[in-house]
């Protein structure tokens, strides 16, 4: 899966999990924390999204929920990783 | 009893029993004793010893809870902080606490406000500019053990300071609810988050052993059930939020799998009925146990419900007060409440807090002479409670503005002190939705000057996420053009409880397209 395949999805996902109009978009290195697009209560949800689309357990032991602050840092931690054989397959 | 004796008393024992388990390390009790005297040595090469503060940067793992109980040993006090902590938060702690030493992981020797240092192991070891106590006599009972660093009301977080005497009185206590020397205790929560602490005095000081579950696995319920399960876990402890995930999928086999698990311990937060009752009928085998206590006191009481856990006024019991501890309650005239009454709720013996960190005012305000017979010192919590026929307390909410998120305590007048901090707000009140089970913040604003309402979110979420941990910043930003208020013209805080869980409450913010994202 491509950078930008695996962030037009979690935009998509976001967008439709917090109701935000059509259209909506942020960029790869905005914090979607701090744009109130997601908090800790939404991960689990987030998680189990990511785990489906890339058809893998995420590998979360040595992680810290700074991963999930930005597109970018997703996707090194569960896409970019996994080609090092970080993700569990 | 030093708290860190207390901690190692079972390593003379049994020194080949495990300790600590953390992924695929296995600390036995005799290796606990080691690393504790290597830390201990080099905080004393250091020059630390008795009434100094070490601040504490790290993930819980086994080193972690090495330098815990090494401070302890050599009479400097613990302070455990978040290793995601903002710059400004973690400056703000080290100026106010003083502190002689920094220890971090090694992935934070770079971190802002870290000054440099020695490794030792896998942390680093620093020095401060502040001055060291220079005492190097034996530490006794009335020492600071560690501090608790929270939300407070003034904007500044406050220390709660916490003495050896007192926490091992607590832990003590809560032995009675049986923790054999077989068990495997799960703990989840962060090191500075104080429901660790009683999981480390729990597993240790039972002689049991502390299974350390990486924190990012309540965010993953089956990854969750995996590890408890390879790690024979049989006694997991949390806030329920850990288990909201499971109850959430609904798939009662996942608990099944936990083929260990005999006991599931929560505290800090409410776990509702329905839900406790839910994992009593997937598991009428386990037992479930509620613990209830402040930080101020760790703990003062806990219930280990029947199955079908019983409820009064619908809610869940937290029992009766620990032995050599009193909880009373007194409604607005000072008496105490009968059955079904509501009341403030008061806890006095001798595991209670020494007094938050140079804050003599409000010390005053929560260590008070008993108002029965106004001598002694009892701690008045803020929570209202409601008891039944046989004693027991049951929770019903806070007088201040106090509420927890995670578990995680917040003070609502913390927030709106750094948003009132922004010269484009007038004012600022924070709430907890009126009708969600989960503490999803949202802080309504009063705006002066026409600075346009989206760029101001912007700053504003900006200058909440470098003063304060994240958990304390709210979702939901909303703009109002005045609050409402009560007759007496105090602002209307149940009103905008409901005004926030309402479903027309605007999504958050929104920023403006960035065409090589677009959802195709």
């Amino acid at each position: 899966m491509t950078r930008e395949e695996f962030q037009a999805n979690i935009i998509q996902y976001l967008a439709t999990q917090a109701s935000l109009p059509e259209g909506w978009s942020c960029g790869p290195k905005e914090n979607l924390f701090d744009l109130g697009v997601l908090e800790s209560f939404d991960l689990p949800r987030l998680v189990a999204h990511i785990e489906r689309m890339l058809d893998r357990r995420a590998d979360l032991k040595s992680r810290r929920s700074e991963v999930f602050f930005t597109l970018d840092t997703m996707y090194e931690a569960f896409v970019g990783a996994s080609k090092e054989g970080s993700c569990a397959p | 009893m030093l708290l860190s004796d207390f901690l190692l008393q079972h390593g003379r024992t049994a020194p080949e029993r495990d300790a600590l388990v953390h992924d695929g390390v296995r600390w036995d009790h005799a290796r606990l004793a080691a690393e504790v005297a290597r830390y201990r040595t080099a905080l004393a090469e250091l020059g630390l010893g008795r009434g100094d503060r070490v601040v504490s940067r790290m993930e819980a793992d086994p080193d972690a809870i090495a330098l815990l109980i090494a401070t302890m040993a050599l009479g400097a006090a613990y302070v455990p902080v978040a290793p995601e902590l903002p710059p400004a938060r973690f400056e703000a702690i080290l100026a106010r606490l003083e502190p002689a030493a920094v220890v971090v992981s090694s992935d934070l020797r770079d971190a802002p406000g870290v000054p440099p240092g020695t490794q030792v192991g896998p942390l680093v070891v620093a020095r401060t500019a502040h001055p060291v106590s220079g005492d190097t006599t034996a530490p006794g009972p009335e020492d600071a053990a560690y501090i608790i660093m929270t939300s407070g009301s003034t904007g500044q977080p406050k220390g709660i300071v916490m003495t050896h005497g007192a926490a091992v009185n607590t832990l003590r206590g809560f032995s009675e609810l049986g923790v054999p020397s077989s068990a495997r205790v799960g703990t989840i929560s962060p090191l500075h988050f104080d429901f660790a602490m009683f999981d480390v005095g729990m597993a240790l000081g039972n002689g049991a052993t502390l299974v350390q579950v990486p924190r990012m696995l309540a965010y993953q319920p089956r990854g969750l059930v995996e590890y408890l399960d390879e790690h024979r876990v049989t006694q997991m402890h949390s806030v329920p939020s850990v288990w909201r995930p499971l109850l959430t999928e609904g798939d009662a086999s996942l608990l099944g799998g936990l083929r260990h698990l005999d006991t599931i311990l929560y505290a800090a937060e409410s776990f509702p009925a329905k839900d406790v009752h839910t994992l009593q009928g997937w598991r009428p085998d386990l037992r479930i146990v509620q613990c209830f206590g402040h930080s101020e006191s760790i703990g003062c009481c806990f219930k280990t419900f029947a199955n079908p856990a019983a409820t009064f006024k619908g809610r869940l019991s937290l029992g009766v007060a620990l032995r050599g501890t009193e909880m009373f309650a007194l409604d607005e005239a000072g008496r105490e409440i009968g059955v079904g009454e509501e009341g403030e709720l008061y806890v006095r013996g001798p595991h209670l807090f020494r007094g938050y960190w140079r804050d003599e005012a409000q010390t005053r305000q929560r260590l008070v002479p008993d108002p029965r017979t106004g001598e002694g010192a009892v701690f008045r919590s803020g929570d209202v409670v409601t008891r039944d026929e046989q004693g027991e307390f049951y929770f019903i909410g806070r007088l201040d503005h106090q509420v927890k998120v995670g578990g995680n305590r917040v003070e609502l007048s913390e927030i709106e002190h750094v948003v009132e901090g922004d010269p484009d707000v007038a004012a600022a009140v924070a709430v907890v939705p009126a009708d969600e089970a989960r503490a999803t913040l949202t802080c309504f604003v009063v705006v002066r000057g026409s600075k346009p309402w989206n760029e101001l979110m912007v700053r504003l979420r900006s200058r909440m996420s470098a003063a304060m941990p994240r958990y304390m910043v709210p979702r939901h930003l909303r703009r109002l053009e005045s609050f409402p208020v009560l007759s007496n013209g105090k602002v209307d805080r149940l009103r905008l409880a409901q005004m926030a869980a309402e479903p027309e409450a605007p999504a958050p913010l929104r920023t403006p397209r960035n065409p090589s994202l677009e959802v195709p």
